[in-house]
């Protein structure tokens, strides 16, 4: 057995749980039944607490796994081990959630009993559904864990609790209304039921889910990789997103216009999450610069922060989009770009990407990812809107041009600030590395 | 046994460690000394492989720890300044997780458990959870942890912290049985007077670069004690030694005088025939056992006027 499930096991599955967990969801529903002699609202409230055990306590425990770890202060005789990253990973997951796992199988007896698996194929679908969004809130929780452990409980307790509340949002209204029919999607070109085709969406993404936990893992523990999983990822978002029709009456774009608009989107959104996630400071990009030096490209993989990773890939993708010439359009997110535009956004990326750079490095350990959002909201929303009230419209069109109305202008402006940006990161760079190179500090 | 070659590590806007070498032999004990913020618990963190510096390469066993830092840690077993232990489990479960974490064979972590329990005292506590367990016993616990696994190197960071004097020298009694097991141990420390019962090398940081390193014992390092008596008042002796260039820290230590003098034999039979011709009627002259404290300070001073 994995050593890291069968320490979870003997932490939490104690024979006290293993009797008071059934007890108390028993009772409840037997409670719920008295009242409702129905039975339906016995069947919706097993299935209601299923979702709860799962999601919301499985996430917690998945992400009080690692955290509780860092306050206890054993994770260092973890990071020892030689256990690798996935066992180290699903070991986590399974040990630490099997309560909440266990208490959701004590709720499915009582959807059973009580008649829930009477709607036949539907039911079994929204169980599929519900028990793969519960993976992916787990293994999210555990990776924003992984991802911000050494920045202080409250932040990944705030990440984790975004995602939660995020998928509880996602999931309920399928799994209050259990049923077959619904409006169909349409993904590619072809029909799919709504049912079926969420299950396989959160089956997908639980898988990815689990992969990212992984590869968090394998960076808490100092094992190199490189970023293939990261390029897959972002490409299977691209993929999953291009499958969706327009909305509106556009002229119909080609696939590969698609792809690469739904590709310069997600890994934009990427790039910004990567940086907040795993912010380079000029340790990191020292890093970066001697594999680049050394010609190592091996190492070069490895070191280069996903960040940078993505952005290349999003002005790249943009810069596809733009070549095609078409007007894709993306129709889950209700967004027209054309071409151009997607260029300009990327330039606008480009500038915020090196602004948080050089905030970080500017700054003290753990507080730029706070600065960065005050700045952007800043740059992005509030300047723009007030400026113009104060006769500085001008100023506000150069800070903010527009990139749906004039891309071309939006291109040259963003790309101006984006390499004023580069400047001031390669100048601070630079500085902090002649001093770095100097005798070290005590 | 470990190799560390042109190691350097950075914290953001900070080095913590520039350009450090040194190779530690097998079977040796090495005290890693150093003022407060020298760099001992980054180095001990690099060379475990925890943390990645930012260059330089660091071998165990002729293993890369910083590309393969999960191979590496076959080699070597690491005990944080705080314990690592998981207070609801048994010593024997915590034993066996280690164990089995470390590629221990299901089939043979049994006996392995009861073995290491038993060569650390333990073996009548397997099945009290480690959380009541004393301190003392809590150590034992951990450095079980950390050598389950049978590694051939042990780092270990600040291990007697808040340990009792009577936990001190058996912790000491029991880094010279490891030793003689053939085992490797680093051990920082800021009781100096613990690390000279057990220490053979000395391996001291100051701001980040190694000051000195060196095999301890009288006459190893480039100084040593010696100790010397007259017939006379010790005043005059001292005022005279105290003239001396090349003779450091004279102090006077009961009936003798005690000086920091040149290892070197033809140095001190210089010194002894110089006494002589000043007419002192000298009836004791000999190196003193290393005193681990004053060689730490000699050195650290000799650094800071580099």
């Amino acid at each position: 057995m994995n050593p890291e499930l069968l320490r979870n096991l003997w932490l939490e599955a104690t024979p006290q749980r293993l009797v008071l967990v059934p007890a108390v969801l028993f009772s409840a529903a037997a409670l719920v039944d008295v009242l409702d002699p129905t039975g339906l609202a016995v069947a919706k409230m097993a299935l209601f607490g299923f979702v709860l055990l799962t999601l919301v306590w499985g996430a917690r425990q998945a992400a009080n796994s690692v955290l509780d770890e860092a306050r206890d202060r054993t994770w260092d005789v973890q990071r020892m081990c030689a256990l690798p990253a996935w066992p180290m990973t699903w070991g986590k997951l399974a040990g630490s959630t099997v309560l909440a796992w266990y208490g959701g199988a004590c709720c499915l007896l009582v959807y059973a009993g009580s008649g829930g698996f009477a709607q036949g194929r539907a039911a079994w679908l929204t169980l599929a559904f519900a028990g793969c969004v519960a993976i992916i809130a787990q293994a999210g929780a555990l990776l924003a864990a992984l991802v911000g452990m050494h920045r202080g409980r409250g932040v990944q307790a705030r990440l984790g609790n975004l995602l939660v509340v995020g998928l509880l949002v996602w999931v309920m209204p399928k799994v209050t209304s259990v049923s077959a029919t619904g409006e169909a999607v349409r993904w590619f070109g072809h029909r799919f039921s709504q049912l079926p085709f969420a299950a396989a969406s959160a089956a997908a993404f639980a898988a990815w889910s689990l992969l990212g936990a992984s590869r968090a893992m394998a960076t808490e523990l100092q094992i190199l990789h490189r970023p293939y999983a990261w390029l897959g990822f972002l490409v299977f978002g691209a993929l999953f997103l291009a499958g969706f029709p327009a909305t509106s009456a556009a002229p119909s774009p080609t696939l590969a216009a698609e792809l690469f608009s739904a590709l310069a989107l997600v890994a934009g959104v990427a790039a910004y999450a990567a940086l907040f996630a795993y912010p380079s400071d000029a340790l990191k990009l020292r890093r970066v610069a001697q594999a680049w030096r050394r010609g190592d490209t091996g190492r070069l993989l490895e070191e280069l922060p996903l960040w940078m990773i993505a952005a290349a890939l999003a002005t790249l993708a943009a810069l596809a989009a733009a070549l095609l010439g078409a007007t894709p359009t993306l129709g889950m997110l209700h967004i027209e770009q054309s071409g151009p535009s997607l260029v300009a956004l990327a330039g606008m990326m480009l500038r915020d990407l090196f602004l948080l750079t050089w905030l970080v490095m500017v700054s003290r350990p753990g507080q730029a990812e706070g600065l960065g959002a005050v700045y952007l909201v800043l740059l992005d929303v509030l300047l723009p809107a007030l400026l113009p009230h104060v006769g500085l419209g001008a100023v506000a069109a150069l800070l903010r041009p527009n990139a749906l109305s004039a891309p071309f202008t939006a291109i040259a402006l963003y790309g101006l600030q984006a390499l004023a940006a580069a400047g001031l990161c390669w100048h601070t760079y630079g500085r902090i590395h002649a001093r770095l190179s100097g005798t070290p500090a005590g | 046994m470990i190799e560390v070659a042109d190691l350097s590590y950075e914290y953001p806007g900070r080095r913590a460690l520039s350009e450090v070498g040194f190779r530690i032999a097998a079977g040796s004990i090495t005290a890693l000394v150093g003022p407060n913020g020298a760099g001992k618990t980054t180095l001990l963190r690099c060379l475990a492989g925890m943390d990645r510096p930012l260059t330089g390469r660091i071998a165990v066993n002729g293993v890369d720890v910083i590309d393969h830092p999960r191979q590496s840690h076959a080699h070597i077993g690491y005990l944080s300044d705080a314990f690592g232990l998981y207070p609801r489990l048994s010593v024997r479960q915590s034993l066996t997780y280690v164990a089995r974490a470390n590629g221990i064979a299901p089939a043979d972590t049994p006996a392995r458990v009861t073995t290491t329990a038993a060569e650390l005292g333990l073996g009548e506590r397997l099945d009290q959870p480690t959380g009541e367990l004393s301190r003392g016993l809590k150590q034992r616990v951990a450095i079980a942890q950390a050598i389950i696994h049978g590694p051939t190197v042990v780092l270990l960071d600040e291990p007697a912290s808040g340990l009792d004097p009577e936990a001190r020298i058996a912790l000491g009694e029991l880094f010279v049985a490891l030793r003689e097991r053939g085992l490797t141990l680093v051990v920082s420390s800021h009781i100096l007077a613990e690390l000279e019962s057990y220490s053979t090398h000395m391996l001291i940081l100051r701001d980040g670069r190694v000051v000195e390193h060196r095999a301890l014992g009288a006459g190893a390092g480039p100084t040593l004690c010696l100790e010397i008596e007259t017939s006379g008042e010790p005043a005059a002796l001292l005022a005279w030694l105290r003239a001396r260039p090349q003779v450091e820290d004279v102090r006077v230590a009961g009936t003798r005088v005690q000086c920091m003098a040149p290892a070197v034999t033809d140095a001190r039979a210089a010194l002894l025939k110089d006494l002589i011709e000043a007419g002192f009627a000298v009836s004791h002259f000999a190196p003193r056992a290393e005193d681990l404290q004053r060689s730490y300070l000699a050195s650290l001073d000799r650094g800071a006027r580099v």
